[in-house]
């Protein structure tokens, strides 16, 4: 069931609201159902403001653009980072991904950064698993670390299943997350 | 993606970026919902101490009160009207009924009229009255409320207004999700 948002409209003169509520989130089966629950919420307040409401759905994001914060002035970034280290190869990459790359995008350009260094011949990509090193790179037995971040902070469940530290002649893999985590509406309560 | 709404615990004292104090936040899971709101802050440590809620739909048709001390209750009205019978039904749902307790409830409102005797409720249709009652020419009016405001998906078709010898009966939203009122901001 989807989440939407009813909103006042901003600038009504003579406004006086209950609480200082303008805004209510209700999940409903579509946009007309989510107005007429907002009326129902409204009716008892005998609050008819809330009829024009505008009705937007709160939906997840499509990719992993960056995002400008108006609170703090800051435009957050999505940054996915991959480290090897051990006894033969130690490296990080980094790519931060820029408007409109989804996760596909990201890690092609991920696989470039990474087939660009000496030691790994054909890293790859194939949703939603990422090889860093195939068998013959032979560093299979090297501790990897992969982190997606926003703005700075680490986001755990971006990240899956991860394959390292075993013999040399073994992959080192990590699978991510298709999905973007997205705020979807910031407020006061 | 399930979403949250990511909340500081004790904004008191603290000094609140454009008076924000909660975020609704697709993400995976608590944790990461809380990093996701943190990392739109500047990882300003009052959100990564922030409380995660998942948002999800109703799972009853309870009554609800919110921060205001106002209740609102989801009702089923049944209205029939026509030359041999005309009457209104109404069941205001009660705390932890379910949308079969609410249907259920008005069958037995419904066969409580001496003019009907075949109301039921299975498999997602509401027969009103069956093809004994005698009554498939009347017009049939069913509306599901909350606060009061008629929620057009609960319901579809409605079968009326035939011959006499027939049934009358409102087939029911085949999905059981409840719409909810999640919470209420101020946006500025």
């Amino acid at each position: 069931m989807p989440t939407y948002k009813a909103e006042l409209p901003s600038g009504l003169p003579g406004l006086s609201l209950k609480n200082g509520t303008n805004v209510l989130l209700v999940e409903a089966v579509d946009a007309t159902d989510a107005a007429t629950l907002v009326q129902g919420h409204a009716v008892a307040q005998d609050d008819a403001l809330w009829a024009n409401a505008t009705i937007s759905e709160l939906t997840v994001g499509t990719d992993f653009s960056p995002v400008y914060n108006p609170d703090t002035g800051v435009t957050n970034e999505w940054v996915f980072t991959v480290t090897v280290a051990g006894a033969d190869t130690n490296a990080s990459w980094s790519h931060t991904a820029v408007a409109g790359e989804d996760l596909d995008d990201v890690m092609a350009a991920m696989v470039i950064l990474i087939d660009a260094h000496a030691d790994i011949a054909a890293s790859d990509w194939s949703t939603p698993l990422l090889t860093v090193a195939e068998i013959a790179d032979d560093i299979g037995d090297h501790t990897m670390t992969c982190t997606v971040t926003y703005g700075g902070v680490d986001i755990a469940g971006q990240t899956g299943a991860i394959v390292h530290e075993g013999i040399a002649g073994a992959v080192l893999t990590q699978t991510y997350s298709t999905l973007v985590p997205t705020i979807a509406h910031m407020s006061a309560s | 993606m399930p979403a949250y709404e990511v909340k500081i615990t004790d904004p008191t004292g603290a000094t609140l970026k454009n008076g924000h104090d909660v975020m609704t936040v697709f993400a995976e899971d608590g944790p990461d919902a809380i990093a996701c709101a943190t990392g739109q802050n500047d990882g300003d440590g009052s959100w990564a101490a922030a409380t995660a809620t998942l948002i999800g739909v109703g799972t009853d048709l309870s009554p609800v009160t919110d921060a205001q001390g106002k209740t609102r209750s989801y009702a089923l009205n049944v209205l029939i009207a026509g030359p041999d019978t005309t009457a209104a039904f109404k069941y205001t749902a009660i705390a932890a009924d379910s949308y079969a307790d609410v249907f259920d409830a008005m069958v037995i409102l419904l066969n409580a009229h001496a003019d009907i005797a075949g109301a039921a409720f299975a498999a997602n249709l509401l027969t009103v009255s069956d093809i004994g009652d005698d009554i498939g020419d009347h017009t049939l009016t069913v509306s599901f409320e909350f606060g009061g405001s008629a929620i057009p998906s609960f319901l579809s078709t409605v079968t009326h207004e035939g011959i006499a010898g027939a049934v009358l009966s409102v087939a029911t939203n085949a999905t059981v999700e409840i719409p909810k009122v999640l919470g209420s901001y101020r946006q500025r």
